[in-house]
């Protein structure tokens, strides 16, 4: 598994973030082939967990606008937009097998397939420099 | 979360599989001790995508006991490969070994699998029991089959039940009229496509290891299920149970094999295994051969069962007549010969039988009754 972050602050009140994540496929038993016994179909398997499902690779950006930078105020805030999954990957969670009019066909589930835009305020107590 | 559920997705994969995981020889015998055609079948697997048999020709197979003495085998087609044996080579307590070579030079060769002793089969019998189903208020009913098992100590400890049902079911009518641009009677009704029969292999897997019993015996082990949502319990049906007794090895075999097709789904299934059996590629050991060459002793029961008192059966026949409201003006020419309901007594109704009303062998049963068929 390898993630990467960078940030860059494009001013003191505008930072520009990014993040990667790669992890390889979780290893998994698939089946293989067909073959008959006295006449009767039957799956063959693979090696346990010879093979793995595809790998996960996730790009997220975001931009980080802070509120002014006045020394004396009793409250901060904070806007931050951001894209998850922006190259739109379609991760898979699982592969699975089903048996279709008398065929074995593999499909992979994605949970999340497309970017995911979120806007977010953030407050706190304080000026920029307040934890 | 509804973002979430918009942006998953679910595609086809297609995994890229060594060609050495999607091919291989399939080899399947087993010697019984019952004197005639002994049988050995030779295949390649098929991929996931298109399942069908694939037969290998052309290969020479040979057994061989552990007394020395070689039985060629003829090839008869379709992947099938057998010689006559008579009682006097097929001796419980001999071993034997099974050599392929395949067409392009490759040898496979079974370990040598013992022959051992079985006993007749003691009794085979049902009760009417209903089965849980996914809706906790809905049941089904049908019979359960058991067998019992009173083996001695010189038989086997392994063994296997290979069960064949066949049945007997009818039409829902004769043949008494039909219509092909006119109405025609036949007279006397025709029935010979009234009675059928069906036969079909219960693909069901069944074992038994009495190794960890301190008797050899096993009473109400249980066998196959008849639900009453079928047509089989109508009229006759009939089970022949091939009691198989097994070494040790071959029952490791069926009941791997057994476990790998009755795996549960879900967070509490188990994973599939690799099922080994007693073959090598001499040619290339790398390269795992399926299948398994089994000396094995058989003893068989045959069983009849009549329509059972105070089960009730709920089936479909197919069979749906339908009313002719413009009369015989609504049946088209490429509906000939189109079936019509007799009233009784000798005239026909305006009501239109589907071919599954007249024609039993449309669910897949012959017209030839079977030779141990008592009624």
């Amino acid at each position: 598994m390898l993630n990467a972050i960078i940030n860059y602050h494009i001013s003191k009140r505008v930072t520009f973030s990014t993040t990667l994540t790669y992890q390889t496929g979780k290893p998994s038993t698939f089946p293989t082939s067909y073959y008959f016994i006295e006449g009767l179909p039957y799956l063959d398997y693979s090696d346990r967990n010879e093979y793995r499902i595809p790998d996960y690779f996730r790009a997220d950006i975001s931009l980080t606008i802070e509120g002014n930078l006045r020394k004396k105020k009793w409250l901060h805030s904070s806007f931050v937009f951001s894209v998850y999954n922006l190259t739109s990957r379609e991760n898979p969670y699982s592969v699975y097998f089903t048996k279709e009019e008398g065929r074995i066909i593999s499909y992979q589930y994605a949970v999340i397939g497309v970017p995911i835009l979120s806007a977010t305020w953030i407050f706190k107590l304080g000026n920029f420099d307040a934890d | 979360m509804a973002l979430l559920m918009l942006g998953g997705c679910i595609k086809e994969y297609h995994p890229r599989f060594n060609s050495e995981s999607t091919q291989k020889y399939v080899v399947q015998g087993m010697l019984t001790n019952i004197e005639g055609w002994q049988e050995v079948n030779i295949s390649i697997s098929a991929s996931l995508l298109n399942p069908e048999y694939i037969p290998l020709m052309d290969c020479q197979v040979e057994i061989r006991d552990d007394v020395n003495q070689k039985f060629t085998l003829e090839d008869s087609g379709n992947g099938t490969y057998r010689v006559w044996m008579s009682a006097e080579y097929l001796v419980p307590g001999r071993s034997y070994q099974l050599i392929v070579t395949t067409p392009n030079g490759q040898v496979l060769e079974s370990a040598f699998d013992q022959m051992p002793k079985v006993p007749e089969v003691e009794n085979i019998y049902f009760e009417v029991e209903d089965l849980p189903t996914n809706d906790p208020d809905e049941w089904l009913s049908g019979i359960q089959y058991y067998v019992d098992l009173n083996a001695g100590e010189d038989d086997s400890r392994f063994y296997r039940w290979q069960l064949t049902e066949t049945w007997e079911y009818h039409s829902a009518y004769p043949i008494e009229y039909y219509y092909d641009g006119e109405v025609q009677h036949v007279f006397p009704p025709d029935y010979s496509q009234f009675y059928c029969w069906r036969t079909r292999v219960v693909d069901e897997i069944y074992t038994l290891s009495t190794q960890n019993l301190t008797e050899n015996t096993y009473t109400k082990f249980p066998l196959h299920y008849v639900k009453n949502t079928t047509e089989k319990l109508s009229v006759y049906y009939s089970v022949l149970v091939k009691q198989i007794a097994l070494s040790e090895k071959a029952y490791g075999y069926w009941d791997q094999l057994r476990i790998n097709n009755t795996i549960g789904e879900g967070l509490y299934g188990s994973q599939p295994m690799v099922i080994e059996g007693n073959i090598l590629n001499k040619s290339n050991p790398d390269i795992q051969v399926l299948g398994f060459f089994q000396a094995s002793a058989v003893s068989s029961k045959r069983v009849f069962t009549a329509p059972i008192e105070g089960l009730e059966l709920d089936y479909s026949d197919k069979c749906s007549p339908a009313l002719l409201r413009k009369g015989l003006r609504e049946i088209t020419p490429n509906m000939y010969p189109a079936y019509l309901m007799s009233s009784g007594d000798g005239q026909w109704l305006p009501i239109l039988l589907n071919d599954e009303c007249v024609l039993c062998t449309l669910r897949f049963g012959v017209t030839e009754k079977p030779d141990f068929w008592p009624l």
